[in-house]
């Protein structure tokens, strides 16, 4: 080698190590982004009020360059796979950053609690007073305990961490499941990326709850379908086998997820007989039919009274809105929200409306697509039915009954829009021949979506976190109205039942451990707020063995969202329940008034003695 | 196991990990033998085991991975439920180790012997540039960092206080109780508590001050030999004495 070429190669070397990979930039973008988003929590939770433009800035430096990247020519499977992975982990870390880092979310103390029974008494399947329904799916609680149990973490820590997992199996299950059906990287990573811009991406379906598993191995049984098809005759067996023991451990482990996995393998068995191909997965469409009716019947009877009431609940509440009997429901607010709670700003909503639009905008080409290309696959067939029920599920949010059902289908239908989506070629297009002003419209797009996605799925007002535990102006930490009652009452007799509503319940069951009833559990949704209490509502309390009632007076009590955290400046007291909601139990002969901290109290009730009647 | 490399890592690394989290003392530490045991190595090893010598692309070993292992320790537990002694550490991790083992030997068998180049294809191999690796030490520090931050307890000067006054909750025998006060103020408070039992002719007055997340207790005792007696404390903050501040009840035997 001459020295021309000698000096050439080591310019060549040295240009190398000075530029790093694209992979390394967007990583350290999503970094930021995420650094972002904690400063934004952390001056949210010091009451600083930042400008909601810190948070969604985070959001941006996470998502834009991840977007940029996926649509391009060039990238590697591999790194689109990496792309995707870092996109799941770096929107899991944004709900971390916000959590205190204790649960927040009204199913995680369920589910923290149930973790908390397996600890305790190092058995399953003990009894959750709030969600009778989830000690018999203990498939996340139960895998959680390896964690817990090996190393001592508390629910919080090995529960992030199996959620954790379960994003990442998402994320890369979903981008070799459309890498497969369309047999391109490219639109398997966008469709991926498409997908985390569904309404609970963000935050619902990060939460420590049995969806946030269920759903991501129900992911991995749809790939293995595929797989059987792709893979050919030899390792049909072997992928058979392993979708086998996925869909045993989701019938365990959440019941709608279970059903969901039977029903499309039940359509997929019919597509794939319709189409005649070889790879047909009836047997494990009948496994999955037998397992989880077996469950239900066998074991989890109890989820039948669970889901019904819901189900018959949207399906009237829809007939009474359709048929204008029943006004449609507010957009944007969640939760229990009262009249008081501070709407999403106009810019806010506009976006969100934009989402969808560009979600419905890009469906029919998408469908053309797929129709043209993939029609002869059974599975993207599902995929095209699922997107155009995507917007069906989308109307019931207008419903006030219906809106949670149809929260809960969307995200199973939005798996078959994101492929759709995907497939719309958006990021070949190049306006005026410029192959970098259509992939950055592209990226606008795609991001537009996500950020509308996270604005509808999520109250405007607590998108960013809220204080738990402050230190005070001296300097000790204290904490917010209802941990401070829980902290009390974790140190109290667990021999009796509490009865409370849900904000107050929900930190009953963890930290505090006690055995607590909410909402219609001895009639308590009407029981606490009433300004009377008649005879037959104490007899219910005594059925339940209810001996401390808890009656949290703040307009926030009922809300699942807003109710664990500190109130802020003046408007403390506005929408409190009346006094007499309180003092009603001074007239229930043998109750004592056993805690005080001005916005919630606590009575006990005597124990119903034997043979003893209730005075009116 | 010879002439299988994959199989001997995760062989290796499963011991490792196992006594990693039998013997490490400390729990946080604990977790970085735990996580791979319980999340990573059972679903290599039987996505091995189930494929034999079709071990699938690394593309779809990676979800594989992931979700068998989630899955099998779903599973898992539903098993160390109904084995004598239950769920627990240490029989997690025998179980673990022991899926392991079994998926393991069965790959090798179900491989066979090494026969030239049959190897499973590998992960692509990383040979990152040096300002690669400086962007990725920046960015574990951002991510360090921002979870720091998510963790710290933040001052919230205008979040609401409060003070907490509670009675410990009555029983038939009780004959004392004990009456406590916690503030929850943002700043250091006075109070006065009155506290009247039933029959007494005097109440019983405290005055004191407490520092936020300070707690003051008072032991009331009613002498167990007349009837049962009411008990009522009445907390006041001696910058408004005259308006009841908080209050609780209780009897005594």
């Amino acid at each position: 080698m001459d020295a021309v070429a000698v000096r050439r190669e080591r310019f060549a070397w040295s240009r190398r190590s000075l530029l790093p990979n694209r992979f390394a930039i967007i990583a350290f973008a999503v970094g930021v982004g995420l650094l972002l988003c904690s400063l934004a929590n952390a001056l949210s939770r010091a009451g600083e009020a930042p400008s909601p433009l810190l948070y969604w800035a985070g959001i941006l430096a996470i998502v834009a360059p991840i977007f940029y990247r996926l649509t391009s020519e060039e990238a590697s499977p591999g790194e689109r796979l990496a792309l995707v992975c870092l996109l799941g982990l770096g929107l899991y870390g944004v709900k971390l950053v916000r959590d205190a880092p204790i649960f927040t979310f009204a199913d995680e103390f369920l589910h923290g609690y149930n973790s908390n029974q397996i600890s305790q008494h190092h058995h399953l399947f003990h009894p959750n007073p709030i969600l009778e329904t989830s000690r018999y799916y203990p498939g996340l609680e139960g895998a959680t305990s390896a964690l817990r149990t090996m190393t001592g973490l508390s629910s919080y820590a090995a529960g992030a961490i199996v959620i954790g997992a379960a994003r990442l199996l998402a994320m890369s299950a979903m981008f070799v499941l459309f890498w497969r059906i369309s047999d391109s990287d490219r639109i398997a990573g966008i469709g991926t990326a498409i997908f985390t811009a569904n309404f609970n991406f963000l935050f619902w379906s990060a939460q420590y709850s049995y969806q946030s598993m269920a759903l991501p191995l129900l992911l991995l049984i749809m790939l293995a379908v595929v797989e059987m098809d792709w893979a050919g005759r030899a390792a049909r067996g072997a992928w058979q086998a392993l979708a086998a023991l996925t869909i045993t451990a989701v019938v365990i482990t959440h019941h709608i997820t279970s059903y969901a996995v039977a029903a499309v393998l039940v359509l997929l068995s019919i597509l794939t007989a319709r189409a005649r191909r070889a790879a047909n997965p009836w047997r494990l469409a009948v496994l999955a039919v037998v397992l989880t009716t077996g469950w239900l019947v066998v074991v989890a009877s109890s989820t039948v009274g669970y889901i019904t009431p819901t189900i018959s609940n949207a399906i009237d509440s829809t007939l009474h809105t359709a048929s204008g009997e029943a006004p449609t429901r507010s957009l944007f607010k969640g939760g229990n929200a009262s009249a008081t709670i501070e709407q999403a700003p106009t810019l806010a909503r506009a976006v969100s409306l934009l989402a969808v639009l560009l979600l419905a905008a890009g469906l029919p080409f998408g469908l053309r697509a797929v129709w043209r290309r993939y029609r002869k696959q059974p599975i993207a067939v599902l995929f095209g039915i699922a997107a155009i029920g995507f917007f069906g599920a989308l109307a019931l949010r207008l419903t006030p009954g219906a809106w949670e059902s149809g929260n809960r289908a969307s995200e199973f239908l939005f798996i078959g829009l994101a492929f759709v989506l995907g497939c719309t070629g958006l990021e070949r297009w190049r306006p005026r021949g410029r192959e970098w002003l259509g992939r950055a419209l592209a990226t606008a797009a795609l991001t537009t979506i996500l950020v509308g996605g996270a604005i509808a799925g999520w109250p405007w007002d607590s998108q960013l976190a809220h204080a738990v535990k402050t230190y005070s102006e001296e300097g000790p930490t204290i904490s917010s109205p209802p941990l401070a009652m829980a902290e009390w009452a974790k140190k109290q007799d667990s021999e009796y039942n509490f009865g409370a509503q849900t904000a107050t319940s929900r930190m009953l069951l963890d930290p505090a451990g006690q055995k607590v009833y909410s909402d219609f559990e001895a009639n308590l949704v009407e029981v606490i707020p009433a300004t009377k209490i008649f005879p037959f509502q104490k007899a219910l309390l005594h059925e339940a063995h209810i001996r401390f009632v808890v009656i949290d007076r703040r307009a926030v009590a009922g809300d699942g969202i807003r109710g664990f955290f500190f109130s802020e400046g003046a408007s403390t007291t506005s929408g409190w329940l009346p006094h007499a909601a309180v003092t009603k139990f001074e007239k229930v002969p043998g109750a004592t008034r056993i805690y005080d901290s001005g916005s919630i109290v606590v009575y006990s009730i005597e124990p119903d003695r034997k043979g003893e009647t209730l005075r009116p | 196991m010879r002439g299988h490399r994959d199989l001997r890592l995760i062989l290796a690394l499963t011991l490792v990990c196992a006594v990693g989290s039998l013997i490490t003392p400390l729990g946080a530490v604990r977790v970085i033998f735990a996580v791979p045991l319980a999340l990573i190595l059972p679903g290599y090893a039987i996505t091995a085991a189930v494929f034999g010598s079709r071990l699938p692309a690394w593309p779809e070993r990676i979800p594989l991975t992931l979700g068998i292992s989630l899955a099998c320790a779903a599973l898992a537990s539903l098993v160390l439920n109904y084995l004598p002694g239950g769920i627990h550490g240490f029989p997690w991790t025998l179980l673990l180790v022991a899926i392991v083992l079994l998926a393991c030997g069965s790959a090798a068998r179900r491989r066979g012997p090494r026969r030239g180049r049959q190897q499973p294809p590998s992960l692509p191999s990383l040979k990152p540039r040096p300002v690669t690796v400086v962007l990725g030490i920046g960015t574990v520090a951002l991510v360090v960092a921002a979870l720091i931050l998510a963790q710290a307890t933040p001052e919230n000067d205008h979040a609401s206080g409060f003070t907490q006054l509670w009675i410990a909750p009555p029983k038939p025998a009780d004959v004392s109780t004990r009456i406590g006060i916690t503030s929850e103020q943002q700043q250091t408070r006075a109070y006065r508590l009155v506290v009247k039992v039933e029959g007494e002719a005097r109440p019983e007055i405290e005055k004191f001050e407490l520092e936020p997340g300070q707690t003051h207790l008072v032991k009331i005792d009613s002498g167990g030999t007349g009837p049962p007696a009411g008990v009522v404390a009445k907390l006041y903050l001696r910058s408004d004495p005259s308006r009841v501040y908080r209050r609780v009840s209780t009897r005594l035997r």
